[in-house]
């Protein structure tokens, strides 16, 4: 399925935004440890990278290498005993990200800055309605009107592609397939039409078919809103179809951060070659 | 379940009705002495105690006291247990390991031990006395179970994607948090309530409790005269009131905890 060699003779530069445009998020020297009984460990051990406006750009790696911990340092929801070293700077659309008080902090986080979990089944609250998780996030950024705010969660469940939208914002999640939920979240990060998006793995859950749905609807939303994506993934298939730059991580640092054609064609570190060649591909060519 | 359910409402009914239903006044002492310690009959079917007051009166009126001290003393406890574990699952650190000693602490003296010197050092109380007595000895096992369920709530998922929707902290806790611990809260109480009924019937019993002429089912009892064989009936039916009602509750309280039995429970 996932082939990258055919893949990448597309132009994504094309469809992923371009390097030229301002700099939205510059990460420096991020750390984060994660201290327990047992010790301190560097999950992210100096991490380095930029996001321009309108960008997609993949982080890659294996699992543990520190992609997850990332996007928990960019928006500043951290694990217990997670820390963000003294060091660091996150500059997000000219402000001092590790700067700001938790209050402006919770108003960028959503409005801003959103995610778009893993786990569709387990990111969404159980015990509420689809619907009243979607328009929270316009409630908590300034809707007044909770009529208001549920005609527009409605309006953005239709924009996700979920058929007869009213009905279903009614339902609980347990009552939505993955792909649907999946769609639920990825309206709650978009609610806002924040200026960056972090993807954490938003299709690993899914179907390979479902998967292909979803990477359509945010290829489809980023056009329409311009918003910069980062994606992360341990999917050379997907940095194939959407991204424009991939950032390789290993063991909490980046190795690499090219062009994707740079990438897939003339890989730099041996590791992002490693990586390449631990694709599975339907055309042996050994 | 069902059973168990219609004994407690009936004594629910009593208690709310107890005036309408009670036969005669349960504080009148008749100055007759040919009214003392008579045993059930038609006139009194639970019989008299040695000061001429009819038995099913009092334990009808001592139905209200012993329930309404159990149930509010049961609220304050849930109430403090669930306040205090959520501070202390919820914020870690030095505050849990505070909140989670004084609580090992106070699990390490048995209640009915730590209630008789309370009340030995207070003198006798009134009814909101015991209340608040009963409630601020008994959320200690609350608030350990509330932290350890909140402990797992605040990492779920749904907890990290409302935080990262720009969702404040104490609305985190609100939406997402607090009706997680309900169920919980639910079993707890109502066993709660078994332990609590007779906690309050011991201490009126040795007089430390609810104080006479107010009648509540401990108390009933330590107006037998004599050795309780003589004037059995004193005692009997006060003590099958209390048996009956623990009885009762314990056994809705564990069919709740089997309906939500983590092993029972859909992964969320």
């Amino acid at each position: 399925m996932h082939d990258p060699e055919s893949r990448c003779f597309h132009d994504p530069s094309a469809e992923a935004g371009d390097v030229t445009a301002p700099v939205l998020l510059d990460v420096r020297d991020l750390v984060v440890t994660y201290v327990s009984d047992a010790g301190a460990v560097r999950a992210v051990d100096g991490v380095s990278f930029a996001v321009h406006a309108g960008e997609t750009v993949a982080l890659v790696g294996e699992s543990g290498c520190g992609k997850t911990s990332v996007a928990f340092a960019l928006m500043r929801v951290m694990a217990p005993g997670a820390r963000i070293g003294a060091g660091s700077r996150i500059t997000f659309d000219g402000a001092d990200l590790l700067a700001l008080d938790e209050r402006a902090m919770c108003d960028l986080r959503g409005r801003k800055i959103s995610m778009i979990f893993q786990e569709p089944a387990s990111a969404l609250n159980p015990v509420m309605k689809v619907g009243a998780q979607v328009a929270e996030v316009a409630l908590l950024h300034g809707e007044r009107s909770k009529r208001a705010a549920w005609d527009r969660a409605v309006a953005m469940l239709d924009r996700t592609g979920i058929a007869d939208a009213a009905r279903r914002a009614h339902q609980y999640p347990h009552e939505l397939s993955g792909g649907m939920r999946q769609r639920v979240l990825i309206a709650m990060a978009l609610m806002m039409r924040p200026a960056l998006v972090i993807a954490d793995e938003p299709t690993s859950a899914l179907d390979v078919t479902v998967q292909a749905q979803i990477l359509d609807l945010l290829r489809d939303l980023q056009r329409e809103t311009g918003m910069a994506v980062l994606f992360i993934t341990h999917d050379f298939g997907v940095v194939a179809e959407l991204c424009s730059r991939a950032m390789v991580m290993r063991a909490g640092r980046i190795v690499e951060d090219a062009p994707v054609d740079r990438i897939f064609h003339a890989p730099a570190d041996p590791y992002t070659a490693e990586l390449l060649r631990a694709v599975p591909r339907l055309t042996a060519d050994r | 379940m069902k059973f168990a359910a219609a004994v407690l409402v009936l004594f629910v009914v009593v208690a709310v009705a107890a005036p309408a239903i009670a036969p005669h006044d349960p504080r009148a002492t008749p100055q007759s002495e040919t009214q003392k310690n008579l045993p059930p009959s038609g006139a009194h079917p639970f019989g008299t105690d040695q000061y001429s007051r009819d038995v099913l009166s009092r334990v009808i009126y001592g139905a209200r006291v012993s329930l309404g001290v159990a149930v509010v003393a049961v609220m304050l406890a849930l109430t403090l247990g669930a306040a205090i574990g959520a501070v202390a699952g919820y914020a870690g650190g030095w505050t849990d390991i505070i909140c989670m000693r004084v609580v090992d602490a106070m699990l390490s003296v048995p209640r009915v031990l730590l209630l008789l010197v309370l009340v030995a050092s207070t003198g006798p109380l009134t009814v909101g006395g015991i209340i608040v007595l009963l409630g601020c000895t008994g959320w200690p096992g609350t608030s350990r179970l509330v932290r350890g369920e909140v402990r797992l709530l605040k990492e779920r998922d749904y907890v990290l994607a409302s935080r990262a929707t720009g969702t404040p902290e104490w609305r985190v806790f609100v939406l997402h948090v607090l009706p997680g611990l309900v169920p919980q809260l639910l079993v707890t109480g109502t066993l709660a309530l078994a332990t609590v009924i007779p906690l309050e019937a011991g201490l009126s019993f040795l007089g430390l409790g609810v104080q006479p002429p107010t009648a509540s089912w401990g108390n009933i009892i330590s107006d037998a005269a004599g050795r309780p064989g003589d004037t059995w009936w004193v005692v009997l039916f006060p003590g099958l009131a209390i048996v009956c009602t623990v009885l009762a509750v314990n056994t809705i309280g564990e069919r709740l905890r089997e309906r939500i039995d983590p092993r029972g429970r859909s992964r969320a």
